[in-house]
């Protein structure tokens, strides 16, 4: 299993590296200190399960990196770790396809933990992020929200980072059924964005790969 | 001696720290995070000898955070470590007092290697690399 840190901060990668390695044992950690070097190495990579990246690098500004990275590698799991972390950014970098958001004030607990989540599939937001959306009473769950079993299914595998023809594939239903449960789901989760239901879930509590 | 890393990145503290303890492992190494709770700890330590400062603390622009720690701790030598590499940035933090500019962007090997420059008691800067 491969990860890769692209930060121009070489300083950075022996922490992250021992952070990365705590929470991975198995994992191979590779360190690049610009884009153009991040994305080549990662084309190279055999078994790159995670990328940490940086929003910060000398020859890109805000999410430029991030969509690059995913031009030329859909599929790829994208980590952001930043300097910035207002809610703004983080909902820009998130509706951008990352899997979560790393403000770089965080200590090394926290990023372990987030580091892990991620690679269990999950979605990390940072609680600076979940300001920005309407407070739910707690504890409350998707069925007290009137989300029924199989829009829940849908709902989780959306915040895993599932593609509506994967989810349908998963669960052996039409695309067009996928939309429709996502959809209700929003609706009852007063969102109307993976991003938002994103974040309402994880301030809930519910990880996308909880049950 | 004392060192105290005034950052607000704690990532940056862990590897800093390693560097400076394998350097001079006799050196206590303090960290924290945010300007005030810096120049209170750097008043507090008897032994300070070096700071190293990142200048961009929340809450601080400019040379600010430096003119601060140097009318605070005159004894002591304060080193900005920063992000920023502009030549008119290091130009500034040097005549405002600064013993030292280090780069966030040097490698592991030439951070320490700066880092020891300094503990030695002589001075780095980003263009020159170490000053004789």
């Amino acid at each position: 299993m491969d990860v890769l840190l692209v930060d121009d901060h070489p300083i950075l990668h022996e922490t992250l590296r021992v952070v990365v390695g705590s929470v991975a044992p198995q994992a191979q950690f590779h360190g690049e200190t610009s884009l153009g070097g991040g994305i080549s190495k990662a084309r190279q990579l055999k078994d790159l399960q995670l990328v940490l990246l940086d929003l910060m690098l000398p020859s890109c500004t805000g999410i430029d990196a991030l969509v690059q990275f995913l031009k030329v590698l859909p599929r790829l799991r994208i980590l952001i770790i930043s300097a910035t972390e207002d809610s703004d950014s983080v909902r820009a970098a998130l509706d951008a396809g990352a899997v979560g958001y790393l403000p770089k004030t965080s200590n090394p607990k926290v990023i372990a933990e987030a580091v892990h989540t991620v690679l269990q599939g999950g979605t990390y937001v940072p609680p600076q992020a979940l300001g920005a959306v309407p407070h739910l009473k707690t504890p409350i769950t998707l069925a007290d929200l009137g989300i029924t079993e199989r829009q829940a299914d849908v709902l989780k595998l959306v915040t895993k980072g599932l593609s509506n023809s994967e989810i349908a594939r998963q669960l052996s239903i039409a695309e067009n059924t996928v939309k429709q449960h996502a959809h209700a789901a929003y609706r009852a989760l007063g969102v109307s964005s993976r991003t938002e239901a994103m974040v309402v879930l994880a301030k809930m509590g519910i990880r996308g790969d909880a049950q | 001696m004392d060192v105290l890393l005034v950052d607000d990145h704690p990532i940056i503290h862990e590897t800093l720290r390693a560097m400076v303890r394998s350097l001079r492992p006799t050196a206590d190494f303090h960290s924290q995070f945010d300007l005030d709770a810096g120049l209170c700890e750097a008043r507090r330590l008897e032994r300070l000898e070096l700071v190293l400062l990142d200048l961009g603390l929340p809450g601080c622009s400019g040379m600010d955070a430096l003119v601060k720690f140097r009318q605070a701790v005159p004894n002591a030598r304060v080193v900005v470590i920063s992000a920023d590499e502009d030549h008119e940035r290091v130009r500034a933090a040097l005549s405002e007092g600064a013993a030292s500019y280090v780069p966030k962007t040097l490698r592991p090997k030439a951070m320490v290697d700066a880092l020891r420059t300094i503990l030695d008691g002589g001075m780095f800067t980003p263009s020159e690399g170490p000053v004789r």
